[in-house]
């Protein structure tokens, strides 16, 4: 494994980007580490996808600064792009195209290519001949998505952004996505960074987390940590103290009762939870996704 | 107001407005230029008779009437009716499907009738009616009927040139006209029933291909032929496929970045048609040949110009395809704008100008050298090729005016949600790049005024031949100056890919 | 001394229990119950990452956690091991692995808002019947 500095790979300091009126990403800073495996969460209409697109290069931001392997974004070295796989939401790409045109295009456009790779994942996924000579607008969705996966993979990328990769695979394929994904992909130390709403599979794969939410992190860290350590207070609203709790995320008021969620139980939670009708619950994932973002 | 007329209201109001939003701008535009054009044809009208000519002015305004209920109803109402008509709104929805019968059926008739006594002569009912459903049909996506409409349009000198006189004569007489008249309302209810289906599992088939095919006409997309299986492949698909190949060998990044616009946007989507055309001029130079007819020359010189007409404006068209593309295929331009061959951001706009421009050149003179030749098969007068030439030349101005630009800009082109090339005049304002209102504008007014100096010059001069070879100067140096313009702008600007950004 | 494979653990997904945790967890109860031995071979990191798809960076921080409690040890050459003082261990220790299910019964009592003499009484009531 070739020595990795310990510099990020991808920067984004006090990024700006507006819709018209609309601010889509506010003052949003944010590092990958060389080697991570960042899930990125959001509510539908979040951002996600302007985020990663903003962080490739392919829109331009208002204000702040985007940098890739030490390089700004908007100005990316031949090499630095060789090194860079994408997987856009859309999936049905060059439609007209047959699985062998496509990555024949593609193969002439990197400089390094994976044949060998790319011809296992695709008799492995399901391709056989037939379906290589089949235009691609006449395939499933998920087929579509799996060569646009395939796709991103063939050149041995550094970092790779994935944007709802497998929206359209059934559990198998994603079994056999987060697989491939485990055993070639974060192996080698590729950075990966994977925009998904499919919550187990980034417990099962995503070493860290990034939650969006107006334009900013709102919170970020690794997984186990953040599942861990989150706990829901739930008590009668009138023992709510009114100064915010230590880690709090966000309170809400039912009628009579209440419910913190503190991202770590600090002393003030052990204090509360010794008091009688106070519960104090860990949190799963998803409880953690629904409550942050809201 | 009665349930049946409560229906029809529901049911117009779902297919046009509460589609697209701009339907209702559309249709009031449209009826405004038509009304202006009424306006202008009365007052020249007066001027010349000096009296109104009641008769003639309330033909005028038939046919108006006829032209903007036609195109609402086939742009607007036929193909949100096809859509409506899916599998289960057919079966569950009670009197849907009867209500569209209705009302297509309805607009139908309308519309015959109106061209009908527009033109004075009840004989071309038939052919009007079977005009009508083409354009229809063709607006809704489906190929084969624009080979319908052109086939009606050319029917009267095609069948005198291919059929012997007798023949043609009794087709194109009173009997034969009487009949296809009678024959026209069977004809009618058929086609109706087969525009709209009642469920089962063939309808479903039909309304997806449907959905499908009028998707991709409104993105503009072209109309690939349907492949029912992957061993049917298109002709000249297998040639882009060639291209494609020999592209990716040699990996020139100029062309290949223009490979993300796809085969719609290659030169080779034009060979089919090239070679319909020149099929044609062999076919009725053989024709003419074998039938030795003065007489027929001479008409059929004249309707070649209509003919070739169409063509020459199709390579407008064909050039505006490409950039029409270029904002279509945004998410293919995002993958190959981050490719080590697709270089640095900074040459991505000069490579693509340059592939751009090399690709509206070949296809202009693909075009114009197949208008020439096939002009020269039917007719061997040099004038009337000069005349071709000076036209494809102007086309070819108009054409390169729309080609470079800043694709990269918001505010730029919007790709038309249109089902007819009107509409493409109707989007933004702004005046950046891409076909809107403004540069169309422009672009048809330059034309213009180019062609009425030149028009002065022959008339001025006794000799048509240098009104033509002065409008061909002045194209080329109009083309040039564009060029220049927009190339300038092109380079100026951030780069093309993913043009629009996405928006 | 067996060797053996990733079918030994099984993961829950968006449980409240990371899944590290899990993998701890279910060691802890396997050498406790005696199912791996002293001396056994434990599959390695990649090998559980890839039948389970897991990062393997969380399977290593289970092992790490493993080896750190003493349960598991390193040996160079054969990967990890289970370690010589482990094993149906003392009482006290498998004690310790029912601690957060106890835990959850003593929160479940406390909002019941019962006295811990009626719980223990329950408790043993239960014991008894289980026998």
């Amino acid at each position: 494994m070739n020595a990795r500095s310990s510099s990020p790979l991808v920067q984004m300091s006090s990024v700006t980007k507006h819709f018209g009126s609309q601010r889509v990403l506010d003052s949003l800073d944010w590092r990958i580490a060389p080697g991570q495996v960042v899930g990125l969460l959001g509510r539908n209409g979040a951002g996600k996808s302007t985020l990663l697109e903003c962080l490739l290069g392919l829109r331009e931001v208002e204000f702040g600064t985007v940098k890739l392997f030490g390089e700004d974004c908007a100005s990316l070295s031949e090499a630095a792009r060789a090194r860079i796989g994408y997987v856009p939401q859309k999936a049905e790409l060059f439609e007209w195209l047959t699985p062998n045109q496509m990555f024949d295009y593609f193969k002439a456009m990197y400089p390094r290519w994976n044949t060998a790779k790319v011809e296992g994942l695709l008799s492995r996924w399901g391709f056989d001949a037939a379906m290589r000579a089949k235009q691609i607008k006449k395939l499933s969705g998920g087929e579509q998505q799996r060569l646009s996966i395939i796709r991103a993979l063939a050149h041995d990328p550094d970092l790779l952004i994935l944007d709802e990769p497998v929206s359209a695979l059934d559990p198998v394929g994603r079994r056999d996505f987060l697989r491939e994904l485990v055993e070639h992909v974060i192996e080698r130390g590729t950075t990966v960074v994977f925009s998904t709403h499919i919550l187990s599979d980034l417990e099962r794969v995503a070493f860290d987390l990034a939650f969006l939410k107006d334009g900013r992190i709102a919170l970020q860290g690794q997984t186990d940590v953040l599942v861990e350590s989150a706990r829901r207070v739930t008590m009668p609203a009138s023992s709510l103290p009114l100064k915010p709790l230590y880690g709090e995320v966000r309170r809400h008021r039912d009628g009579g009762v209440a419910s913190v969620i503190v991202q770590e139980a600090g002393l003030e939670v052990e204090r509360l939870a010794s008091e009688p009708g106070v519960r104090v619950e860990p949190l799963s994932l998803e409880d953690l996704f629904i409550e942050v973002t809201k | 107001m009665s349930a049946v007329l409560q229906d029809y209201c529901n049911i117009w109001r779902v297919t046009t407005t509460q589609r697209d939003a701009r339907s209702n701008t559309f249709m009031a535009v449209l009826a405004g230029v038509l009304i202006l054009g009424f306006a202008i044809v009365v007052v020249l009208d007066v001027l010349k008779h000096h009296a109104l000519s009641i008769p003639v002015l309330l033909r005028v305004l038939t046919g108006l009437s006829g032209f903007w209920i036609g195109i609402v109803w086939a742009t607007l109402f036929v193909p949100g009716a096809l859509l409506l008509n899916s599998a289960a709104n057919a079966r569950l929805l009670p009197r849907q499907r009867r209500r569209l019968m209705q009302m297509v059926a309805g607009g139908w008739l309308l519309l015959t009738f109106l061209f009908t006594a527009a033109s004075g002569s009840w004989k071309i009912a038939p052919v009007v009616g079977l005009f009508v459903f083409a354009f229809a049909m063709t607006a809704a996506g489906n190929r084969a009927a624009l080979f319908g409409m052109i086939l009606c349009g050319n029917m009267p000198w095609l069948l005198r040139v291919f059929l012997p006189s007798a023949s043609a004569d009794f087709l194109l007489g009173e009997t034969a006209q009487t009949i296809m008249a009678v024959l026209m309302l069977p004809a009618l209810a058929w086609g109706v029933l087969w525009m709209f289906p009642a469920a089962g599992d063939k309808h479903y088939d039909r309304h997806s291909a449907q959905v499908t095919r009028m998707r991709r006409y409104e993105n503009g997309q072209g109309w690939a032929k349907e492949n029912e299986n992957n061993t049917r492949v298109w002709h000249a698909l297998r040639l882009y496929g060639d291209a494609l190949r020999r592209d990716c060998k040699t990996r020139d990044p100029g062309r290949m970045l223009m490979h993300a616009l796809g085969p719609v946007a290659h030169w080779s989507a034009w060979i089919p048609s090239v070679a319909v055309l020149l099929v044609i001029g062999v076919g009725v130079r053989l024709a003419l040949a074998v039938r030795n007819d003065a007489h027929l020359e001479v008409v059929v010189h004249g309707a070649s110009v209509a003919g070739l007409g169409g063509f020459i404006i199709a390579t407008v068209l064909g050039t505006i395809q490409v950039s029409q593309q270029m904002s279509r295929v945004r998410s293919e331009q995002a993958l190959l704008r981050l490719t080590p061959l697709a270089g640095d951001a900074r040459f991505l706009n000069r490579r693509l100008a340059t592939q751009l421009l090399k690709n509206g050149m070949i296809l202009w003179a693909l075009l114009t050298v197949a208008i020439l030749v096939a002009g020269a098969l039917i007719t061997a007068d040099a004038g009337a090729l000069l005349r071709h030439l000076g036209l494809c030349f102007l086309a070819g101005q108009v054409a390169m005016m729309g080609l470079l630009g800043d694709y990269a800009s918001n505010g730029g082109w919007r790709p038309p949600t249109a089902r007819s090339l009107l509409m493409v005049l109707l989007n933004s304002f702004s005046s950046n790049i891409g076909w809107n209102l403004s540069l169309g504008l422009r672009a048809f007014l330059l034309a213009l005024l180019e062609g009425g100096v030149a028009l002065g010059v022959g008339i001025l001069s006794g000799k048509a031949m240098f009104g033509w070879l002065l409008l061909i100067a002045m194209a080329v140096a109009g083309s040039v100056f564009q060029l220049r313009r927009t190339w300038r702008i092109m380079l100026a600007a951030p780069p093309a890919f993913p043009a629009r950004r996405f928006d | 001394m067996t060797t053996h494979t990733a079918s030994l653990f099984s993961i829950a997904t968006g449980s409240a229990d990371p899944i590290y945790r899990q993998l701890v967890e279910q060691v802890r109860r396997l050498v406790a119950a005696g199912q791996l031995a002293p001396g056994d071979e434990m599959p390695s990191v990649r090998e559980i990452a890839h039948a389970l798809a897991l990062n393997p960076m969380t399977v290593s921080k289970a092992y790490g956690l493993l080896e750190m409690e003493g349960v598991l040890a390193r040996r160079r050459g054969l990967g990890m091991v289970v370690a010589e003082s482990s094993g149906p261990g003392q009482p006290a220790e498998r004690a310790q692995l029912l601690r957060p299910t106890l835990e959850r019964a003593a929160r479940e009592a406390r909002q019941l808002e019962l006295d811990p003499d009626t719980v223990l009484n329950l408790f043993a009531t239960i014991l008894k019947e289980a026998k």
